[in-house]
This record gives structure tokens, C-alpha cells and sequence, in this order.
């Protein structure tokens, strides 16, 4: 068993822990009922500021449905952009949509509709998108370093990946809300291009297993 | 209004068992390790040369084997006994040639080996850069040690371990 994959395990079986804990410290609290639509918040990614001061950016959109403030179902779409360079200066640029979908799990929280929370969750994403390589750099071999094709073009690829989460959103001012995501993410099927993996996945980031990454949000919450 | 929902975030907190606490500290471990530079892929792509008998199919070990490629005067190997040879294809041709000399009872037998190739580029990781995949398309051999050759794995790429036979 690799270190990411035991790694990945402990963390998943830890997360369980949690919430078993949670379920045992709500058992103890004077059952109350609360309505089956509890509302909606609408999220939106302040990865779109990157743009200001960089050519990599990130935007989305996400909704997710509050449950007896139990479940909160989520769906996420969003388009990423990415000019990337290695060490080596291989060019990598791609504008891909994606689409994420799960459920999140409220750990602890405060307010009627679960204005403050933390929670825990699994999503999946998936994306189609098409990229370009450019300086392609090889490996030195016996006869010599080469570069018989300096540059790919419109490479195809498709990738799906498990996102497995832990996050905060706490009310602001009246329907608005703040929140961050801590998101480890493992790709679950990746189709490569042509004659390429994909060096970075819309929605995913760089192709690697497994990958962490912080997500920001800003919420609004429907006033129905 | 504000130190208001200040207190609620620290009630928020304080109200999380110290299980959930654990986790967000181990997890926060697992997250700070979990970093993934440099190139862990294997990026070598080799022919897999076998030696055979040609009278009873059985694979055998042959001494004092050099082999170098031809153009070049770097020796690949150095009068060694092998079963097996690696050899790396020529990404800028689409035929590769080989020099296989053996010494056997003080006399020096010579061979050349080509392989005709089509050449993939593959682009594996930001990390990793690029590598050539080929397919064989013939090999055909010319001297006094090898009788005859059969391509069993035409695809050469970094999962392969046997493309080549070649009969003695």
C-alpha cells in the first residue's frame, strides 16, 4: 500500500470518527423538530481575484440545499483557466469547464437554518476540456537529448475525481455568509489526450494523487 | 453586531469534541506532507532483446557480449554475459542500428541489428516532461551470430519486459 493511499485511508477513517462523535453529542440534545427545507445558499469562488494579478484564475458557482440541517446536498459549476510552466519551461494552457456534486455534513451548528456551521462532506467532480503544450522539453537517452515535436496542440481529455472535505461557513450581515473549504481530492479516472497527460484538470488542479487545496467562498442565502 | 457573531464562532468552536479536533489536527499533518515535486515516473523506453535457441526455442545466455550503436562510440555493453539486452531507439529516426559482437573460443563474430520504428511522442507530468514511445515495425539482422528474428511485442514504452527474440 502506497503512502498516499494509507494516508488518504487514516484521513477518511478520522473523518468518520468525527462524525460519530458529532451523532453521539446530538443524542444528548432535547430532540426538537425541524422542517424537512431548512433553505438555499448560493456560493460563489473568490478565486476569480486571481485574474487582477494572474493568468491563472478559477470561477464558480455553488448551491447547496439545507435539510433538517442535516444534509446539505451541493452542486458546483465552474470554468478554470490555467498558463502554466514547469522548471524545465513546458507551456501548459487549457480553459475547462467543470461540475462538482455531493453532500456535505454539518458537524456542529448554530441558528435556527444553520447560519454557522461546520461540516464535512464527499463530492465528485468531473470535467471534458481540451489544453495545448508548448516547449516540450525530453529525456536525455543515448542518443542524445531530442525534441522531435516541440508542441502539442488541442489535446482532448476527460477526468472524474473524489473530493473528500472539512469547512466552516459563518453568517456575516443578514443573508451573507463566509466560508473556506479544506478539500483532499484523488482522481478517480483521468482519459488522457492524444499523446499527453493532462499536466492539470478544471476544477482538479495539477495532475497529481493525492492533492490538497483551500477553497474560499461568499454565500447568499435565498430569501425562500 | 459584529463582536456578536464573533461570539458565536467561538461558542461554534468550543462546542466541537476534542475528536473533531483531532482530526482537523491530524488532517492538517496529512495536508502539509502530502507535497508532490520532482519526477517518480519511470521515463526509460527500451527494447527488449531476448536470445534464444533456434533449435529448441529455449532462451539461453551468451558471453562476452558488447554491444554498441552504430554512429556511436559509447558502449551500451561491455563483454558481458547476458540473456538479455535493453537498447534505447533512436528518437530522431525511425531506424536504429546496433553492433552485437561476441568472442567466443578467441574468435570475434559480429552482428548488426536494425530496428525499424514508428515514433509517439508522450507528454507524462509537468514534473516529468516528455518521452517517445515507438512500435516496431521489422528488424532484420546482418553478421554471423544471429540466425533469425521475431518481433512478440511490437510496442516500446515503459511497461514492456520482452519485444524482440532473436535466434542463435
Amino acid at each position: 500500500m502506497s503512502s498516499y493511499t494509507y494516508k488518504f485511508l487514516c484521513l477518511t477513517f478520522l473523518l468518520s470518527l468525527a462524525v460519530s462523535a458529532s451523532a453521539i453529542m446530538k443524542k444528548k440534545e432535547k430532540v426538537k423538530y425541524v422542517p424537512l427545507y431548512q433553505g438555499v445558499q448560493v456560493g460563489l469562488n473568490l478565486s476569480p481575484l486571481q485574474a487582477l494579478y494572474s493568468d491563472n484564475w478559477s470561477a464558480s458557482i455553488k448551491a447547496d440545499v439545507n435539510l433538517k440541517n442535516k444534509y446539505l446536498p451541493t452542486l458546483e459549476a465552474g470554468i478554470t483557466n490555467f498558463n502554466k510552466a514547469s522548471d524545465t519551461g513546458i507551456r501548459f494552457t487549457s480553459l475547462g469547464k467543470w461540475i462538482k456534486a455531493g453532500v456535505n455534513l454539518p458537524l456542529s451548528i448554530s441558528g435556527k437554518r444553520a447560519e454557522d456551521l461546520f461540516f464535512v462532506g464527499a463530492h465528485y467532480g468531473f470535467s471534458a476540456f481540451s489544453y495545448n503544450l508548448k516547449n516540450l522539453s525530453y529525456i536525455s537517452n543515448y542518443w542524445g537529448t531530442t525534441s522531435p515535436v516541440t508542441s502539442l496542440t488541442n489535446e482532448k481529455a476527460m477526468a472524474g475525481w473524489l473530493e473528500v472535505v472539512a469547512g466552516v461557513r459563518i453568517q456575516i450581515s443578514g443573508p451573507v455568509s463566509l466560508g473556506w473549504t479544506a478539500q483532499y481530492k484523488t482522481t478517480m479516472n483521468v482519459s488522457n489526450g492524444k499523446n499527453s497527460v493532462p499536466g492539470y484538470i478544471p476544477g482538479y488542479g495539477l495532475n497529481v494523487v493525492p492533492l490538497p487545496s483551500l477553497a474560499l467562498h461568499l454565500y447568499y442565502r435565498l430569501p425562500f | 453586531m459584529h463582536g456578536m457573531h464573533r461570539n458565536v464562532t467561538t461558542t461554534l468552536l468550543k462546542t466541537m469534541s476534542k475528536k473533531i479536533l483531532l482530526s482537523l489536527f491530524i488532517a492538517g499533518i496529512l495536508f502539509s506532507s502530502c507535497n508532490s515535486t520532482g519526477c517518480y515516473e519511470n521515463m526509460d523506453v527500451l527494447v527488449y532483446c531476448n536470445f534464444y535457441q533456434l533449435s529448441d526455442k529455449a532462451a539461453v545466455s551468451v558471453d562476452s557480449i558488447t554491444v554498441w550503436g552504430v554512429g556511436s562510440d559509447s558502449l551500451i555493453y561491455d563483454n558481458q554475459t547476458l540473456s538479455q539486452i535493453a537498447l534505447e531507439l533512436n528518437p530522431k529516426s525511425e531506424k536504429t542500428q546496433y553492433v552485437i559482437q561476441t568472442v567466443q573460443k578467441g574468435y570475434t563474430f559480429i552482428d548488426t541489428l536494425s530496428l525499424y520504428h514508428t515514433n509517439q511522442p508522450w507528454f507524462q507530468s509537468m514534473n516529468c516532461g516528455c518521452r517517445v514511445n515507438s512500435t516496431l515495425d521489422s528488424c532484420k539482422t546482418e553478421g554471423s551470430i544471429i540466425q533469425s528474428t521475431v518481433i512478440v511485442n511490437p510496442k516500446v514504452n515503459i511497461n514492456q519486459t520482452k519485444n524482440v527474440i532473436l535466434y542463435l
